[in-house]
């Protein structure tokens, strides 16, 4: 069956490109590194998102392959002074690989369990990390190159588009498997595990899967931090990470394609507006994470936002000439 | 079909299920009763791979299927639906559906991930079979309501029709009948009898004991773990035993 895209909505979606593409050329670069860090954390909330929204395995030690993937690529440029792509593949590789090898060992368990194996296992990675001596240890890894573009190095501008590309791209594949036969799959685990397996689902087999999936984006993100920062440290991948994330992930709402992206970009840019509450951080996205699931237990897009007039009309233009129901 | 031989489950030093032994033949409505705590439900999971039998053998169409994993069991062609219904919440009718022909799909992650050509057909053709099942048993008309809100007899319904996409050779229903009043379990029973008719081999578990008198080919009846008796209705509902189990001592004739 051919879906008919509504003209109005590609409108819409065409406006939203042409906005981010012009974007950065009008702003300062403390505001594009802003955007590149929603980037990097909308490609962390959309991964951590396959696990908790759509598989229901609820881990808290998502960061870990974050580092992992910073960790890889970081060292692979450092030391062996190999090209960017290839740390950047590697560090998505890095991450699926150790995923695997906790996704053995974990997803056998369920909810508080695993959330506290996750987590326990996440903090661990980072204490080795922040140990060995050939992760420098302490010091960290710094002098970490941009990558090559043309001869040139990469700019601040240029970096922001690789992100913005990677980014589409993943919310493009992501929304396709979400509505596939894995997709489903996935879901059924999420309902209920039991009744999956009466169906012949491979519960273990799935879960497995999506874990190595979703820690390989976790890794390249982690890659792009990397890079972009120029110098990582295993103090920077601590555990309020993993709990931004899900914060991320609560808030905008969970097992949605757009949830994860807007919670992504409220939870990073919000806190740069409210700089000098800045000590008070994590306390902020601890109130935010109860009031949303006090008040929006599906998250912000789960909110009846049609109850607003305005938004309401608009969904009606948009939905005209919309192709019918299946 | 399906042969359990001396099927025993043992829980610690309970003995759930002791030394039961079942022939189910093809295309028959087979029933298994017995008073709370016999252990039907127990001989069920051990059947669909939910708990290891601790000894005895299960082979079904020939294929030993003893120990298998659940979703190893539903591979090999047996259905099932549980005494809470577990339906998939969150999803509608219609896809509670799609996810009964889960093992039928053939594309796999990275089909799933790029969309491929082959796999847009697959979901196509996915979809056409599915609203074909449900204009059958007549759900079509509710497949975008919400699983939750159907109200309880179709939901068993759903229940069986999702266990019937996976496309068994034998399906199993464990209390079917359970919380249901006596106009739906009359309708489910035309239900039951339409499925077998159409070439379905059914195991059921039921404490309706009318139902199952007029339903079912042959009844086994399991009284503390064992098998007491098995026959057609007149016979179980003749036999000393069985009607010692459920009335006690003194009702015997």
């Amino acid at each position: 069956m051919k879906k008919k895209i509504n003209p109005r909505a590609l409108i819409l979606l065409l406006a939203l490109l042409a906005l981010l593409t012009a974007f950065p050329f009008c702003v300062s670069n403390y505001i594009i590194q802003i955007a590149v860090y929603c980037g990097i954390y909308i490609m962390l909330a959309v991964s951590l998102n396959l696990l908790v929204g759509y598989t229901g395995i609820f881990s808290m030690g998502h960061v870990a392959f974050f580092c992992i993937g910073a960790y890889t690529s970081a060292l692979l440029a450092t030391k062996l002074g190999i090209a960017f792509p290839l740390c950047f593949i590697a560090g998505g590789i890095g991450a699926a690989f150790i995923g695997a090898l906790v996704g053995f060992a974990t997803l056998r368990l369920n909810d508080i369990f695993l959330a506290f194996t996750t987590m326990g296992l996440g903090e661990v990675i980072r204490i080795i990390i922040q140990n060995a001596s050939f992760t420098n240890g302490a010091l960290g890894v710094a002098g970490i190159p941009m990558p090559m573009l043309a001869g040139h190095k990469m700019t601040r501008i240029e970096f922001y588009f690789m992100v913005l590309i990677l980014v589409l791209i993943l919310v493009y594949l992501v929304s396709r498997l979400v509505h596939s036969n894995t997709g489903r799959t996935l879901k059924m685990i999420r309902d209920d595990a039991n009744a999956a397996s009466s169906l012949g689902v491979n519960v273990f087999r799935y879960k497995m899967t999506i874990m190595i999936l979703s820690c390989f984006v976790a890794g390249l993100a982690g890659s792009l931090y990397a890079t972009f920062l120029q110098y990582i440290n295993a103090s920077n991948f601590s555990i309020s990470i993993s709990i931004n994330i899900i914060a991320m992930v609560a808030i905008g709402g969970m097992g949605t394609i757009s949830g994860p992206i807007i919670g992504a970009i409220l939870l990073q840019v919000l806190p740069e507006a409210i700089r000098f509450l800045s000590n008070y951080r994590q306390l902020m996205f601890g109130i935010a994470l109860v009031i949303s699931i006090m008040f929006a237990p599906r998250g912000l897009v789960g909110l009846n936002w049609k109850r607003i007039p305005f938004i309401a009309s608009v969904c009606e233009k948009l939905k005209t000439n919309n192709g019918k129901e299946i | 079909m399906l042969y359990a031989e001396e099927v025993s489950v043992r829980f610690g030093g309970l003995t759930a299920v002791d030394r039961v032994s079942l022939h189910i033949v093809p295309d028959e409505i087979h029933a298994i009763i017995g008073p709370n705590g016999a252990g039907k439900s127990t001989f069920f999971n051990a059947i669909s791979g939910i708990n290891k039998p601790s000894e005895g053998k299960i082979t079904f169409q020939g294929k030993d299927i003893t120990g298998l994993k659940q979703h190893q069991v539903a591979q090999m062609g047996i259905g099932r639906t549980f005494q809470n219904i577990k339906l998939f919440g969150s999803m509608t009718v219609m896809e509670n559906v799609l996810c009964g022909y889960h093992q039928h799909v053939k594309s796999g992650l990275v089909h799933d991930l790029f969309g491929l050509p082959s796999q847009m057909r697959e979901e196509a053709e996915l979809l056409e079979r599915c609203k074909e099942l449900l204009a059958r048993v007549e759900l079509y008309d509710k497949r975008m309501m919400k699983a939750n809100n159907l109200p309880y007899g179709e939901q068993r319904k759903l229940e069986i029709v999702r266990a019937m996409a996976t496309g068994p050779k034998l399906l199993m229903l464990d209390e079917p009948a359970a919380g249901m009043n006596p106009s739906e379990t009359e309708e489910l029973k035309q239900f039951i009898r339409k499925i077998n008719a159409e070439g379905l081999t059914i195991l059921l578990i039921e404490h309706d004991v009318k139902m199952v008198m007029s339903l079912a080919d042959t009844i086994t009846v399991l009284d503390h773990g064992s098998k007491i008796a098995e026959g057609s209705a007149d016979e179980v509902k003749n036999d000393e035993k069985v009607i010692e189990a459920y009335l006690g001592k003194s009702y015997r004739r």
